[in-house]
């Protein structure tokens, strides 16, 4: 782990703070949607590729957060697939599984955390 | 999350509760009412759904969820032998939480993201967030 600059923990704060933010505001909801639209989800995915590792971090502490759309919104990839055929319309990992494929994706790219 | 919860839903702060799980966002409330601990149950692309099932936030399609497992609607929230029951809490005709109810007569639910609880009446957590008590239904116990 490298040391903290000033930059990075301001970062790592403003992330903590949106995340507790989402995690209060849909956390109780049984609809992944509201999360994904919430105000401060979209600021999260505004704050680029420099918030990643705190997200790889969140997700591997088991914290969840249903960060996979924005993973994809600020990397452009999607390691989730190819992803478990439920019939021809419809497909699914489950939160684990993908979360699992995120950590192994960002590992292989170089990302630390 | 024990503030949190009494903060949210005031029936359950009066009612009183147990926290009987760890928090996890890998299930949620509705698969937890089926049975199943490794999937969310939602309409979102990435979660799951049963395919034969309408995907529609309207309340009557939860139902449907559950008669094809091999329940129906029933009259009330009394534990009766010989059949488990689930209720299902709707908002403006929209889902929102189920609870099922246990062998001795109380119910547990999955509260979001968070823990499961056991708790004494599906009334408990009804409100702004989950809205009213839609129905009852109920099938055999296996």
């Amino acid at each position: 782990m490298q040391p903290k600059t000033q930059k990075t923990e301001e970062l790592e704060a403003k992330f903590n703070e949106l995340a507790e933010q989402i995690r209060r505001d849909t956390g109780f909801s049984s609809h992944i949607a509201d999360r994904v639209k919430h105000p401060a989800y979209q600021e999260v995915v505004g704050m680029g590729e420099a918030v990643l590792p705190l997200i790889f971090r969140y997700m591997e502490e088991g914290k969840g957060g249903f960060w996979f759309h924005a993973l994809s919104a600020i990397t452009g990839a999607d390691p989730t697939t190819p992803p478990r055929r439920i019939n021809e319309d419809f497909v699914a990992l489950n939160i684990s599984e993908m979360e699992q494929a995120w950590l192994i994706w960002a590992r292989q790219q170089g990302y630390r955390w | 999350m024990e503030l949190y919860f009494e903060e949210f839903f005031p029936n359950l702060a009066a009612s009183g509760y147990e926290i009987t799980s760890e928090a996890s966002s890998i299930y949620n409330c509705i698969a937890w009412a089926a049975g199943d601990t490794t999937d969310w149950w939602d309409l979102h692309p990435r979660a799951y759904w049963p395919p034969s099932v309408p995907r529609s936030w309207r309340v009557e399609a939860l139902v449907q969820v559950f008669t094809e497992r091999g329940y129906s609607i029933c009259e009330n929230t009394e534990k009766e032998t010989g059949y488990e029951k689930v209720a299902i809490c709707a908002r403006n005709g929209l889902w929102e939480h189920e609870a099922r109810q246990l062998d001795d007569g109380r119910w547990t639910s999955k509260i979001g993201e968070f823990e499961d609880i056991t708790h004494p009446s599906p009334e408990d957590l009804t409100g702004e967030l989950y809205g009213e008590v839609h129905c009852i239904i109920r099938r055999p116990s296996a």
